[in-house]
């Protein structure tokens, strides 16, 4: 595959740059130049993104954004298949066509012959940094044939550092003698685990002989546990018995006591206390009723003493009603006087006031006024109505003044009012003068701009030189187009280059001449270089000699002549002895000294070479001189017409276009020179016109000079003033229509109010009749009279109404005083003596009501009384019936106790509390006796002391205590202990779970040293087969690529190595060597750095060169590799580069110059294309 | 008077206190979470039939680990039937081939409330309150061959009747065969629910009558994915009514595929991986998980990955870690590159020439150890478990190798093209 153009759309630095067109006969060399920033990494990148899509991220977006990056070509393909595409920035549809079209993904496949982007980097991409990697790594191996082949066929830089790393991490994992590696620690950490939990591990055996402990323990405790409770129950017994004895023995005592008191009376428990009691009971009844019987009398004796007035207390609500109404009498008694002085003075004031409205009238006539009181509201109304009547009228009258005033006035004005003049045409010469505008002002800018445009031209004029003269005449010079003086550069700059070519070749030539003659001398002064020619001469004389040894020898001829001139010195035999031996070592040394003979020879003939090429160039360098003159003559004949001493064209092409631009600016000045002219003919004619209007409507401007604005202003002002004239007239004339419907509307008002007037005088009239009064009554009086006159009538009433009021309270006083005779009346009718009635009616009263107070207060007493009596009669029986019922009590005792008599009694009661206190004494032995026996019945408890040594006891309780307590006691607490640490030891086996926890460390360790061992084994492995296949790449290619990568090696050295060869090292292993012309070999530590670069560049361009043989050839990415190259081995790499380029696409990107200019001069060799950036 | 309705759980191969398998512990990983993983799933047992208030619990055989020894098991295990019994809940146990021999079943004395069957004959148990019998057989020893079902008696008419027994059935993959027996043979016996144990997968082989694998307890490595548990068994006027998986793990292994076909960058790696794992968490029920990542997919980040696969093992631990409750039990690498590695390196080159060795180097057995003889000593040096058990060191069976040849070709692929320059 080949890239036949690469179109930098949008990328880097480029938008739309035409494209690199790398379309030619053979794949061909395209170097690509470009300075720095000029886009070559850039380039690079496009290119390598049009084959493979753009990386994640690209710094080449700094003007193009992601999404408009673009980069296209086309490809073309072995078989002659081409497509033509472009690629954008995206992670589908990338690939599109010329139309934009989205490709297919695949559609690219037979191009890229699926070689991977990395991959393709790898095999056809090399750089500086690959480069000097590749050299030193061959360096790090020795040479070691293996691995160089490998990494430059892999086109891989650093293979020992891949080899190195997987040693190393190797190393990390494990090594059999180590501590630190992490699996020999993994290991180490595992064996730690397993030593802990057979530490931390229960037996089921050890469980169980101690379960089998545990149990024995607890048997033999349950042993004595039993011997124990036996002796303590037989030591019970006999303590009992101990303790019985005594108690036995006062037992019987008692119940013998007991029978001695014979026959008992049985009596209930609370006998004694019924007894006493009861005759309590009796006596105290007794004494209650003798002081109830005395007292009784005594309060009969009081309730009689008392007796009561009935038929006043009858009456007692009517005596407290009279006593209230007492209150109100006294009260009107004491208004009357004061109610009968206001009456009085009322009818005094309402005197008064009738006497204001009418003089000759008194207070009994006063009725008759009555109905004009009636109209009081029409009164009213009619004096509210005059004020707006009179109003109006005095309203109306002033108007008609005032109306009538202006009128006149106006009149008079307009008679002195000026007449208006009639303006017409001066309006229109006016309106033309302002349609000019400010035509003074942009006169005078004008005329300045001009003036200064002009200065400027002069002095631009006199910096640009070559030619002095006024503008005007500038216009009218002609000067040499500018395509001619293009024509002229172009022709000047060729000439320029071709010299500047054979100079430079010229020079190479003579630099070159100078190394070889100095290579010739450095082989002369090697010795003489023995020439076949030489060799020759010595042969032909060892012929001679011959010739004439064979004449001397063998005819026996006198050649004694020919013999001298032979050699004059030497006999014949020893001349051609000594020939012969001469030829001999000449053609030893010729055979021997090939190479140098050879080089000699090509030296020879290289600088016969130069000195033809020397010879050439300066014949052509001569011939270029000549026309170099010729085109010079013809250039200062292109300036003659203007008269101009041109400059070399270059500099004209500027001196013209600045003399361009000038001549335009020039042609504007005179331009801007012809309108001023008209514009001043055209502000006199406005001016004139302004005059004469004004002129005819009699104004004079007192003005001169040229300018139109003063005028114009002048003109302006007069029409204005004519203006403001003709509306005051208006406006006179229109105030006096109104004045005149001002007058007529007044007069019409005037009358109308005076008609109401009439109108409103009738009604009031009216009114007042019946008053009385004769005359007018005027308005603001009228209303007082009404008012006097309803306030002398309201005071009358009032009057009356007291005079009323009195004599109802005289009334009420005269019906209390018979109610009061009355009551008295009833209770005592015949009473003989000064009669309560007799009194004032308030004693009276009074009296009745103390009389009243005095028999309720008895009445209180007596009911009192009653009720003690009452109370004291129902205790005297409830005494009767207690002292009955505490007599049948005594008696129902003596039945009890089966006595007859009271008397006979307490014996009785003092038999039975004996009887009782030795029963309970012998209950509490008897209760002793069951405690002691802790349920053993007192009989058998009898018979059991009956039956024992009552004395031995003591002795028999000492021993067994001692024994429970010094024998058995002891062994149950030891075995107890034995019980407890069993327990503690079985429940420390609680089925922790710290074993199997340890169990699942050890596994998760296991994990750990299987997936490090697995990964040990894979790189061990991995190590070996690199190893192994790195060998037997040598030895498959050594041969074929070797012989390529010798004769490029030797290329790029320019015959300082012949080749390479393989050659054995120490240890026996294959090693690289190169090998000098001088078959000295040269192991890769004695190479320089830049020897190195190339030995390794020639390994990567030999296994390309060899894979072109069964591989499609994809183009071979070189990037600026030449950088640490003298000019020589340049040169020499570019040709290499070249005839590889005939079989496969090289394009090689450069920022050095020299590469450049080195690659054109062996351009003459074919196939190489260069394209500047 | 029977009672109408009554409960049971059937479990089986709870493998007590055996550990986990396959977990290398790392700075981030939940030690603690994992710790006692059987304990737990047991006291989940526990805890679950109590609160059911099942009337017994039937276990069938695998209760301990073969050749675990510490008592301490054994007495776990007690302390768990003190509490059921505590309950009033009964449990029925026969041994199968792993706890046959053990010393923990032999040594142990079982409470009241737990019968451990006989290993010489079939034996039965009636249960009179709920009308049921038990017939059962434990392991005499651990590679019982013989067909034990063969042995049990027919059905006992008027009982609810259950068979319970430690067998692979007609064999089982990934199952020793032991006890072998036809779904014939145990249908023949005409039981109501035929309670088996030993495999460890959850599998009901028949509803008429019922067979079940309730599978274990607790997955304990990454072939025992999936939810754990035991099956509880409702029965109603003597006919089934509900049969219900009941899960109890406590720790959950899974195998987490990962494409990273889209992938281009490691951050789209890492926003890849994190997203299955958040998924994963999401289903684990607040469990914690023991997760197996597999990247798969043919992508742009191949060679990265490979490159340097411990480190990228570390920055997935730190991923997961990011989750609360989540180990990193294995990272797989089984990713592919875009192109063939043939048409990538085509046929010629060197690489091309290293690919072919590594398909036909002889990696089989001995030769592995003469190829490169530090792996004797590496061999020597490393426990014996490491050469045993189901993943044995350079284990010589040709998928391993293959999985070796390949593991080997990626990580010097991924070395070579890593220093290709123009990188």
């Amino acid at each position: 595959m080949r890239v036949k153009h690469l179109d930098l759309n949008a990328f880097g630095p480029f938008t739309q740059r035409p494209p690199l067109d790398f379309d030619s006969k053979d794949p061909g060399l395209h170097i690509i130049f470009g300075a720095n920033e000029a886009g070559k990494s850039s380039s690079l990148r496009a290119l390598k993104a049009l084959l493979y899509g753009f990386p994640q991220q690209t710094p080449d977006n700094f003007i193009h954004s992601y999404d408009q990056l673009l980069v296209g070509g086309c490809l073309e393909n072995s078989d002659g298949q081409e497509i033509v595409f472009q690629r954008r920035k995206k992670r589908i549809n990338d690939v599109i066509d010329e139309a934009g079209d989205p490709l297919d993904a695949g559609a690219l496949a037979p191009f890229l012959n699926t070689v991977e982007p990395e991959i393709f980097e790898t095999l056809y991409g090399i750089d500086h940094d690959t480069l000097v990697q590749g050299g030193e790594d061959i360096l790090a191996q020795k040479g070691e044939v293996g691995q160089a082949l490998f990494a430059a066929g892999a086109g891989i830089s650093s293979l020992k550092e891949v080899t190195d790393d997987l040693e190393k991490e190797a190393a990390d994992l494990f090594k059999p003698a180590g501590q630190l590696p992490r699996i020999n620690k993994a290991v180490k950490r595992f064996k730690e685990l397993q030593k802990n939990l057979r530490e931390v591990s229960l037996s089921s055996r050890v469980w169980q002989a101690h379960q089998k402990q545990l149990k024995s323990a607890q048997a033999q405790r349950v042993d004595l546990e039993k011997e124990r409770d036996q002796k303590n129950r037989e030591l019970q017994r006999l303590d009992r018995l101990a303790k019985a004895i005594p108690e036995l023995a006062s037992l019987k005592s008692r119940k013998e006591r007991q029978s001695a008191l014979g026959d008992v009376i049985p009596l209930p428990p609370d006998f004694s206390e019924r007894y006493a009691r009861t005759g309590m009971e009796m006596r105290g009844a007794d004494q209650q009723l003798q002081k109830d019987a005395k007292r009784l009398a005594a309060l009969q004796e009081k309730r009689r003493a008392i007796s009561l007035n009935k038929d006043l207390l009858n009456q007692a609500e009517k005596v407290d009603d009279f006593h209230q109404r007492l209150g109100e009498y006294r009260k009107g008694f004491k208004d009357i006087p004061i109610l009968n002085g206001m009456r009085i003075s009322l009818r005094r004031e309402a005197a008064a006031l009738l006497k204001q409205v009418r003089p000759d009238l008194d207070l009994d006539q006063v009725e008759t006024l009555r109905p004009v009181l009636s109209r009081k509201r029409t009164i009213q109304a009619l004096s509210s109505q005059y004020e707006a009547i009179s109003r109006q009228l005095t309203q109306a009258q002033n108007r008609l003044r005032s109306a009538q005033k202006e009128g006149r006035q106006l009149t008079e004005g307009m008679v002195k009012a000026p007449q208006a003049k009639e303006p017409r045409d001066l309006v229109q010469a006016v309106k033309l003068g302002q349609k000019a505008g400010d035509i003074d002002g942009h006169l005078e800018k004008n005329k300045t701009e001009v003036e200064m445009n002009k200065q400027e031209c002069r002095g631009e004029l006199r910096r640009i030189g070559l030619w002095s003269g006024s503008l005007p005449e500038l216009m009218d010079l002609s000067f040499p187009l500018p395509e001619t003086v293009q024509a002229f550069e172009k022709k000047y700059h060729e000439i320029a280059v071709e010299k500047r070519e054979i100079q430079k070749e010229l020079k190479t030539a003579e630099h070159e001449l100078k190394a070889v003659q100095v290579e010739i001398k450095k082989g002369e002064y090697a010795g003489k270089v023995p020439s076949e020619q030489e060799l020759n001469q010595t042969r032909e004389k060892r012929e001679q000699g011959w010739q004439l040894v064979r004449r001397e020898w063998l005819f026996q001829e006198d050649i004694t002549r020919e013999i001298k001139s032979y050699d004059p010195d030497r006999s014949l035999c020893d001349a051609y002895e000594g020939v012969v031996e001469q030829a001999d070592i000449l053609s030893d040394r010729l055979r021997r000294e090939a190479d140098r003979v050879a080089n000699a020879a090509a030296f020879k003939a290289r600088k016969e070479a130069l000195l033809d090429v020397i010879a050439a160039n300066t014949k052509d360098l001569g011939a270029l001189e000549l026309r170099e003159h010729e085109l010079h003559e013809s250039w200062l004949r292109a300036w003659q017409a203007s008269d101009i001493p041109p400059l070399p064209p270059k500099e004209m092409t500027g001196w013209l276009a600045r003399i361009d631009k000038l001549c335009f600016k020039v042609g504007d000045i005179l331009k801007k020179e012809q309108e001023i002219q008209t514009d001043e003919l055209r502000r006199k004619e406005l001016k004139h016109n302004l005059e004469k209007e004004l002129a005819s409507i009699g104004e004079e401007p007192i003005l001169d000079g040229k300018t139109l604005g003063p005028v114009l202003i002048f003109a302006e002002t007069v029409l204005e003033k004519i203006s403001a004239q003709k509306v005051n007239f208006e406006k006179l004339k229109q105030r006096q229509d109104q004045t005149q419907k001002a007058i007529v509307e007044a007069t019409q008002d005037l009358r109308v109010a005076q008609e109401a007037l009439a109108l409103w005088q009738e009604q009031w009239e009216k009114a007042f009749l019946g008053l009385g009064r004769t005359g007018d009554i005027p308005v603001i009086e009228a209303i007082d009279l009404t008012e006097n006159l309803q306030t002398c009538f309201d005071k009358l009433k009032e009057a009356d109404d007291l005079k009323k009021r009195i004599a109802g309270i005289e009334r009420d006083a005269a019906e209390l005083k018979a109610a009061v005779t009355a009551l008295v009346e009833t209770f005592e009718p015949g009473t003989t003596g000064p009669k309560i009635t007799d009194l004032p009616l308030d004693q009276t009263i009074l009296g009745l009501r103390t009389m009243l107070g005095r028999a309720q207060k008895d009445r209180a007493m007596v009911d009192r009384l009653d009720e003690e009596i009452d109370l004291l009669q129902q205790d005297i029986t409830l005494t009767q019936k207690t002292l009955q019922g505490a007599q049948e009590q005594m008696a129902e005792l003596l039945d009890l106790a089966r006595c007859e008599k009271p008397e006979d009694l307490s014996g009785v009661i003092a038999a039975f509390a004996e009887y009782q206190r030795l029963q309970e004494k012998i209950s509490d032995t008897r209760a002793v006796l069951a405690r002691i026996g802790a349920g053993c019945p007192i009989e058998a408890l009898a018979q059991q002391a009956a039956e024992v040594d009552a004395d031995a006891l003591p002795g028999r309780v000492e021993s067994l205590a001692r024994d429970i307590q010094e024998r058995i006691h002891p062994e149950i607490n030891s075995i107890s202990q034995v019980i407890g640490e069993e327990n503690t030891r079985l429940a420390a086996m609680d089925g922790s779970a710290r074993a199997a926890e340890i169990a699942e460390e050890m596994e998760q360790e296991l994990a750990k040293i299987r997936r490090l061992a697995q990964r040990y084994a894979v790189l061990k492995l991995g190590a070996k087969i690199l190893h192994q296949e790195i060998e037997h790449y040598r030895e498959a290619h050594q041969d074929p690529v070797l012989k390529i990568a010798s004769d490029i090696f030797n290329r790029l050295t320019q015959g300082s190595f012949a080749g390479l060869r393989t050659d054995v090292d120490d240890k026996g292993g294959p090693v690289l060597v190169g090998v000098r012309p001088d078959n000295l070999r040269l192991t890769v530590d004695k190479m320089s750095s830049g020897t190195r670069d190339q030995l390794f560049l020639a390994l990567r361009m030999a296994t390309l060169e060899s894979r072109l043989e069964t591989s499609e050839p994809m183009p071979f990415i070189v990037d600026d590799i030449l950088i640490n190259f003298d000019d020589d081995r340049s040169c020499a790499t570019l040709r290499v580069l070249a005839d590889l380029s005939k079989k496969n696409q090289v394009i090689l990107f450069t920022h050095h110059r020299q590469i450049v200019e080195a690659a054109r001069t062996i351009q003459a060799e074919g196939c190489i294309h260069i394209h500047e950036l | 008077m029977n009672k109408s309705m009554f409960k049971f759980i059937h479990t089986a191969d709870i493998h007590l206190d055996s550990p986990l398998k396959g977990l290398e512990a790392h700075e981030d990983a939940p030690v603690d979470e994992i710790r006692g993983a059987t304990r737990r799933a047991l006291d989940n047992l526990v805890d679950l039939a109590i609160e059911e208030a099942v009337d017994f619990i039937l276990v069938a055989g695998d209760l301990y680990d073969g050749d675990w020894k510490d008592y301490n098991t054994g007495l776990f295990f007690s302390a768990r039937m003190g509490r059921l019994s505590r309950a009033g809940i009964r449990v029925f146990i026969v041994s199968g081939n792993h706890d046959a021999a053990g010393q923990i079943t032999r040594a142990m004395p079982l409470p009241d409330n737990a019968h451990l069957f006989s290993s010489k004959n079939p034996q039965f148990e009636i249960l009179d309150d709920l009308g049921v019998v038990i017939h059962g057989q434990s392991y005499s020893h651990r590679a019982v061959t013989d067909n034990l079902a063969a042995r049990f008696p027919g059905y006992d008419p008027g009982y609810f009747n259950i068979g319970l027994l430690h067998t692979c059935l007609t064999g089982r993959e990934g199952h020793e065969d032991y006890a072998p027996c036809t779904l014939d043979d145990l249908k023949s016996k005409g039981y109501d629910y035929w309670a088996l144990g030993h495999v460890h997968k959850r599998e009901i082989i028949s509803q008429d009558p019922w067979v079940v694998f309730p599978g274990n307890i607790q997955g304990r490595h990454i072939r025992e994915t999936g939810a754990r548990g035991a099956t509880l068994v409702t029965v109603e006027a003597g006919r089934i009514t509900e049969v219900e998986a009941l899960e109890l793990d406590v720790l959950r292994w899974v195998v987490c595929s990962v494409d990273l076909s889209g992938c281009d960058t490691s951050e789209q790696v890492y926003d890849a991986v994190r997203q299955a794992l958040e998924q994963e968490k999401d289903l684990a029920d607040g469990r914690t998980l023991a997760l197996r990542l597999v990247l798969t997919g043919a992508c742009q980040v191949h060679g990265k990955l490979h490159n340097q696969t411990p480190l990228w093992v570390e920055r997935f631990q730190s991923i997961a870690a990011e989750f609360t409750g989540m180990w990193l039990e294995k990272v797989k690498f089984g990713t592919t590159p875009r192109t063939s590695l043939q048409e990538m390196f085509g046929e010629d080159t060197p690489v091309a020439g290293l690919l072919k060795s590594i398909r036909q180097i002889d990696l089989d057995g001995d030769t592995l150890f003469e190829l490169v003889p530090e792996l004797s000593a590496l061999k020597n040096k490393l426990p014996a478990e490491i050469h045993t058990g189901d993943e044995p060191f350079l284990d010589p069976s040709p998928d391993k190798i293959e999985d070796l040849r390949k593991e080997i070709q990626e990580l010097l692929i991924a070395g070579l093209v890593q220093h290709g320059g123009g990188q």
